[in-house]
């Protein structure tokens, strides 16, 4: 055991310390705190490891990271010699491009810089565990569950240092001087202040008797020592080497108490005690470099862990910790906190939701229809965990294409029976219960013993419930529900579609009290004001402007435009998310767009209306009516005097209810209710056989697929390169558990599959490939595959008659819309942004151009018009004044997850598919002139916008028009009579020259005479820029 | 001595702090096997605030060698033609586990449970086939054959994330045949050192004779 005795000096060699980062629990840690605390920030943070003795004969010790490295540093006060808190510092960057782009060595200087300045001005006195200061760099892959890390532990003037001599302790000490230095340290150890002190001196009087002492206590000491030794605790178990510590350590001796010889003890320990053999004592000097006390001197740092010893070079092995589960059963709980990341995301940059309430509310969704479905899936994207399910219908053939969620093998199966499944394998965390349940129907008489079961279980349910949907497809049966719900003082949010056209809106509050005398229920209900408990004029229900009031209409069908309820769902659920956050929650008065508001999560209106054809959305604010049927207190008070006999009369007497209320007697005329206008036959005829490219299979791709499918469409060739994740899994409608992995063009075929297996005529697709993007350089050995992708893609655009470009990058959009304008297809772009969206329809392509039979002066007449002479609409680049270069690699999280509120999608979506609707009805199809809002169109399915934009939290939708720019990147005439002539070669220059497209559209001059203009638009670049991942 | 009631073997919050108190100074007296570090009490922490009463103990670090690699000395080799960059040499802990182990009160049990965990030396969990590896023939003997040891993973109950465990529902009956003899306070005092000795024995802790014999 004994250490070989020195005698020549040498240079100081140590042994280097090795970290363990306990991966689950710090990595979980390190999450938490970058979803939940940090965000996008990613400056340096304070962070605390944990130093030990070596404690094992044959093992050194290992520097550990644990969970508590992250918490504050009051908690890491406590500890032993064991688990020896040293400050740190953690950057965890936002991305792997800026880890790698860290520059390791200047930030290993800077803690060196630390060390000496710790070292010069005392404070090693105060804290020695600062000569232990180290650093660790990260990157928190948190959508792959991955970190990556290197640590560094800065060991500084590591050249400057001779080791002169070095033994076993128990060589140089006395039996004496042995048996009471191991008591001292026993003492040391034993004590909650110095145990924790990995650095102290020890005094050996010549009597034998041994002081340990503390590094503050230095400038006490009286002389007269025999020994002096500089003890530290020694990690490392080697015979012949001291560890890592002692290089900063006798760096500081020599330079802060001038010590020309430093004798040291590394003390290592056995059975809880100090350990002579292993212990070692010698002797080191350190030759200061010059110059060292400047105040910008730099001392020479090492310390990466990894770089390998000897050779010099600075090659560090990168570390990697799976945070990936390793147990099934907490496997769950991972996918349910992937699907919620998104949401926490949000709190990165926007509103913080605060996904404890939205876990907690229970929701009870009342028809488990087009609505019903939709609404169910996109409150579990909200973070929603506990649904109720109510329904009294079954699933018929004819409804799969409208209700998102169900597949054929569904057919005949009640839907609150049917739905449960299909929520769970979208989110295996959901508790949903589904009830099977005909809510009765004022007008629609019923049995008594019915109406009793079902009032007392639809009570049950209501007081419940936080949150109640009315989604069912007939007005009346919303009637009751409407009137426990403000009986209840219950959240209402009501849904409801017209043909074209769609109302959200939610119920007002319950009645307040006038003063608060409870005896009994009379006397309550007499005390009743027509404000709500906090003494604002209730809201209206959705019966307050109904006048017509309940005339039985069960026999009429439902029948809504395809993307009509997409963009229902979408508001309702946002809505239910807004009064959810709102401080006052169902109190919360009405809102109406354009008004300012200091609430972060934007404006809570009352009633929102939409029309799809005159391409509106109006926000109404109408306050209870004191005749309304539902929720007035005539209605209320007879209701709570006696419950069952009331609501059999209402329902089983057609005109107890207006007499009652006395609408009989008063003729308010309303407009409020939704009109149903004379439909016009969607022309399925076009739809059915026009072929339809969907590029990108995420949030947006299967929105619009499935709606295009509602539309008729049965031609769809899908494009995507991702596979399904879990967080995919509640946001991309068609994705279930069992996906997780699959390629999505092949997933979403399956699913689109297995809902309309009986119908053979159609023609679905998949191909699972990158869209070729600018700025994406691509090496040769790529360039083949490149090029096979771009002719692939050529093909696909060709073969069919509209271009759906649903992509997630602006980049992946650029050559799509090339190769549309150059084909004249109708193309259509959606993108989103956090709370708002675009959905747009690409100009014609340039005219006059394929007849000619020579290439070359068919191109340049490329005129500004299109082939039937008008001005070009624009395509989706034509605003833009920089071409789109590789967005991807430098993204913060919450970028690359597109952090948009969930709805938004489905709006988007609901708009995208409609635009193409109406370009196939409309005579002059691509060609079709822009419409704006507020202009009157003679045509039956009214207007056709170039582009619609929306955003949530202003509740407005802007028709907006622009025509194609002459510099734009993507349709221009320079831009496509290039690609014409040089085909793919033009292509892959642009892949891999950044500016090239800049330079040849004349945007590099522009941009150098005007900078102006980047200013103005990088604003709105920002908005529709964060497209839909996978 | 023994209290006219019988006992039932279990334990009450108090009193499991009490025991904890004296195992953790007996630990510290006697003589314990080479390697293990010291057992520690943890008070338990919520949004950052330690409790008075509430908490754990932790004996943290206890390396275990598989197979220590003796390569290192080949780092050695080049002594003599050290270049100046060569100042430190790669520390010798591949091939280590590093186990934590820690005790906790059940309530619903009323008993002491052992919590574990093992990491590789990078970090990486060690998954309980890994553990049992390194768990020498008789641990192994004792988890198979006995009723009352099986490892499950369960919530740390003041960590909030998944350790490994020996299940708890069988404690209370052994724990009465072992220490039915004694008094009540001698019981509560000398409960966690008694039950150690057993329970270490299954996760291969060498828990020395002495802990348990009375002092």
């Amino acid at each position: 055991m004994a250490a070989k005795a020195e005698v020549r000096p040498r240079p100081l060699k140590v042994e280097a310390i090795k970290s363990s980062v306990d991966m689950v629990e710090f990595g979980k840690a390190l999450r938490d705190l970058k979803l939940d605390v940090l965000g996008t920030d990613d400056s340096p943070i304070p962070i605390t490891g944990y130093y030990a003795p070596c404690t094992h004969p044959k093992v050194s010790s290992l520097f550990r990271l644990r969970r508590e490295s992250l918490a504050r540093s009051s908690v890491n006060s406590f500890g032993s010699r064991n688990k020896c808190p040293v400050p740190g510092m953690l950057i965890n960057t936002n991305n792997m491009l800026g880890f790698q782009n860290l520059d390791v060595a200047s930030l290993l200087r800077e803690e060196g810089k630390k060390i000496l300045h710790d070292i010069l001005c005392g404070k090693i006195e105060e804290c020695p565990s600062l000569l232990l200061r180290f650093l660790v760099i990260s990157f928190a892959d948190l959508k792959n569950w991955k970190v990556y890390y290197n640590i560094a532990f800065p060991s500084v003037f590591h050249s400057k240092m001779t080791l002169l001599s070095l033994h076993s302790a128990s060589e140089v000490l006395s039996q004496e001087e042995a048996a009471s230095l191991s008591k001292s340290m026993k003492e040391w150890c034993g004590s909650n202040e110095t145990t924790v002190l990995p650095f102290f001196w020890v005094d050996i009087t010549s009597d034998s008797s041994v002081v340990v002492r503390q590094l503050k206590d230095w400038k006490d000491r009286q002389g007269g020592a025999q020994k002096l030794l500089f003890g530290f605790y020694d990690h490392g178990c080697h015979q012949d080497y001291p560890g890592w510590a002692l290089r900063n350590y006798v760096a500081f001796l020599s330079l802060r108490w001038k010590i020309e010889k430093v004798q040291f003890l590394c003390y290592r320990e056995r059975l809880g005690g100090v350990d002579l053999e292993k212990s070692l004592i010698g002797e080191a000097s350190f030759a200061a470099p010059h110059g060292w006390d400047g105040s910008d001197y730099v001392p020479e740092v090492i310390g990466w862990e990894g770089e390998t010893p000897g050779d010099g070079r600075k090659e560090m092995k990168l570390k990697s910790i799976n945070l990936e589960s390793l147990s099934p059963e907490s496997k769950h709980s991972q996918v349910d906190e992937q699907q919620l990341m998104h949401l926490k995301l949000m709190g990165w940059r926007h509103f913080p939701v605060d996904l404890d309430k939205l876990r907690g509310t229970r929701c009870l969704v009342l028809g488990a229809g087009t609505l019903g479905c939709e609404v169910s899936r996109l409150l579990m994207t909200w973070g929603v965990r506990k649904l109720t399910v109510v329904d009294g219908g079954c699933v018929a053939m004819p409804d799969l294409v409208k209700q998102s969620l169900y597949v054929e093998k569904d057919c005949g199966v009640p839907r609150a029976i049917a739905i449960v499944p299909h929520l769970k394998e979208r989110c295996p965390a959901v508790e949903v219960e589904g009830i099977q349940m005909e809510i009765p129907v004022p007008g629609n008489p019923v049995s008594p013993s019915k109406i009793a079961s079902v009032l007392d279980r639809l009570k049950k349910l209501v007081a419940s419930s936080e949150v109640v949907f009315l989604l069912t497809d007939t007005w009346e049966s919303r009637w009751l529900p409407t009137l426990l719900c403000a009986n209840g003082n219950k959240i209402a949010i009501t849904a409801a579609l017209g043909y074209d056209s769609y109302l959200v809106m939610r119920h007002g509050a319950g009645p307040g009290k006038r003063c608060g005398r409870m005896d009994d229920v009379i006397a309550q209900i007499q005390n009743w004001s027509t404000e709500d408990a906090l003494g604002r004029q209730r809201l209206g229900c959705c019966f307050c402007c109904d006048t017509t009031s309940l005339v039985n209409s069960l026999s009429n069908e439902t029948v809504a435009l395809p993307g009509l309820t997409s963009i229902a769902s979408g508001k309702a659920v946002e809505l239910f998310a807004r009064i959810l956050h709102h401080p006052e929650g169902i109190h919360a008065p009405g809102d109406i767009a354009g008004m300012d508001t200091e609430h972060q999560l934007g404006l809570l209106p009352h009633q929102m209306q939409g029309s799809l054809p005159k391409c509106v959305l109006s926000t109404v604010v109408g306050n209870s009516s004191k005749n309304c049927t539902a929720c007035s207190n005539v209605v209320l008070s007879e209701y709570r005097k006696g419950e069952l006999d009331f609501i059999m009369k209402a329902i089983n007497q057609p005109t107890y209810l207006k007499d009652l209320t006395g609408i009989s007697h008063t003729s308010i005329k309303s407009e409020t209710c939704l009109n149903f206008p004379a439909s016009f036959p969607v022309n399925s005829g076009k739809l059915s056989s026009v072929g339809c490219l969907i590029l990108g299979a995420g949030t947006l791709g299967c929105d619009v697929a499935r709606i295009l499918m509602d539309y008729g469409v049965q031609k769809l060739t899908v494009v995507d390169s991702g596979r399904v994740v879990a967080s995919n899994l509640a946001r991309q409608s068609f994705y279930t558990y069992d996906d997780l992995n699959t390629p999505k063009a092949t997933a979403i075929l399956k699913r689109l599959k297995e809902r309309y297996q009986s119908v053979d005529k159609l023609e679905f697709k998949e191909c699972i490939m990158e869209i070729p993007m600018p700025g994406h350089s691509v090496s040769s050995d790529e360039e083949a595959d490149v090029r096979e992708d771009c002719e692939k893609l050529q093909d696909l655009v060709a073969t069919h008659d509209a271009v759906f470009l649903l992509t997630d990058t602006r980049e992946s959009r650029w050559l799509p819309t090339l190769l549309c304008a150059n084909e004249n297809k109708i193309a259509i772009t959606a993108a989103l942004g956090y709370d708002s969206y675009l959905a747009m329809r690409h100009g014609a392509g340039p005219g006059g151009s394929s007849e000619g039979s020579d290439v070359l002066p068919a191109m340049t007449k490329l005129p500004a018009e299109d082939v039937i002479g008008r001005q070009r609409l624009g395509c989706y680049f034509c605003n833009d004044v920089i071409a789109p270069v590789d967005s991807v690699s430098n993204r913060t999280l919450d970028q690359q997850c597109t952090v948009t509120r969930p709805g938004l999608a489905s709006i988007a979506s609901g708009h995208a598919a409609d635009l193409l609707a109406r370009m196939l009805n409309h005579p002059d199809g691509v060609h079709a002139p822009a419409d704006i809002a507020g202009t009157t169109s003679e045509r039956p399915y009214g207007l056709l916008p170039h582009q619609i934009r929306g955003s949530l939290s202003n509740y407005n939708l802007l028709t907006l028009m622009g025509y194609s720019s002459s510099s734009c990147i993507a349709c221009s005439d320079v831009v496509l009579s290039e690609y014409r002539s040089r085909g793919l070669d033009f292509v892959m220059q642009v892949m891999n020259e950044p500016t090239y497209l800049e330079d040849l559209t004349g945007l590099t001059e522009l941009m150098k005479s005007a900078d102006y203009s980047q200013v103005e638009w990088a604003d709105d670049d920002d908005d529709d820029e964060f497209p839909d991942i996978c | 001595m023994g209290g006219s009631s019988v006992w039932d073997g279990t334990l009450s919050p108090d009193e499991f702090n009490a025991s904890a108190k004296t195992l953790v100074t007996k630990w510290g007296e006697i003589d314990v096997d080479d390697s293990l570090p010291d057992w520690a009490w943890r008070p338990s922490c919520r949004i950052g605030v330690q409790s008075e009463t509430e908490g754990f103990l932790a004996l943290e670090g206890v390396y275990h060698t598989g197979a220590v690699s003796e390569t290192e000395e080949s780092n050695d080799l080049g002594d003599e033609s050290i270049v100046e960059y060569d100042t430190w040499v790669q520390s010798s802990c591949d091939n280590v586990h590093v186990y934590d182990f820690h005790i906790a009160y059940s309530f619903s049990y009323k008993v002491p449970v052992l919590y574990f965990q093992g990491h590789q030396a990078d970090g990486q969990l060690l998954t309980i086939d890994e553990i049992k590896k390194d768990l020498p023939s008789h641990s192994l003997k004792i988890l198979s054959e006995s009723k009352w040891t099986f490892i499950t993973r369960e919530e740390h109950p003041h960590l909030s994330c998944p350790w490994f465990t020996l299940h708890p529902c069988g404690t209370s009956d052994w724990m009465k045949l072992l220490l039915d003899k004694l008094g009540d306070k001698d019981r509560s005092l000398q409960y966690l050192s008694a039950w150690l000795s057993v329970v270490g024995q299954a996760v291969g802790l060498k828990i020395p004779l002495k802990l348990h014999c009375s002092s």
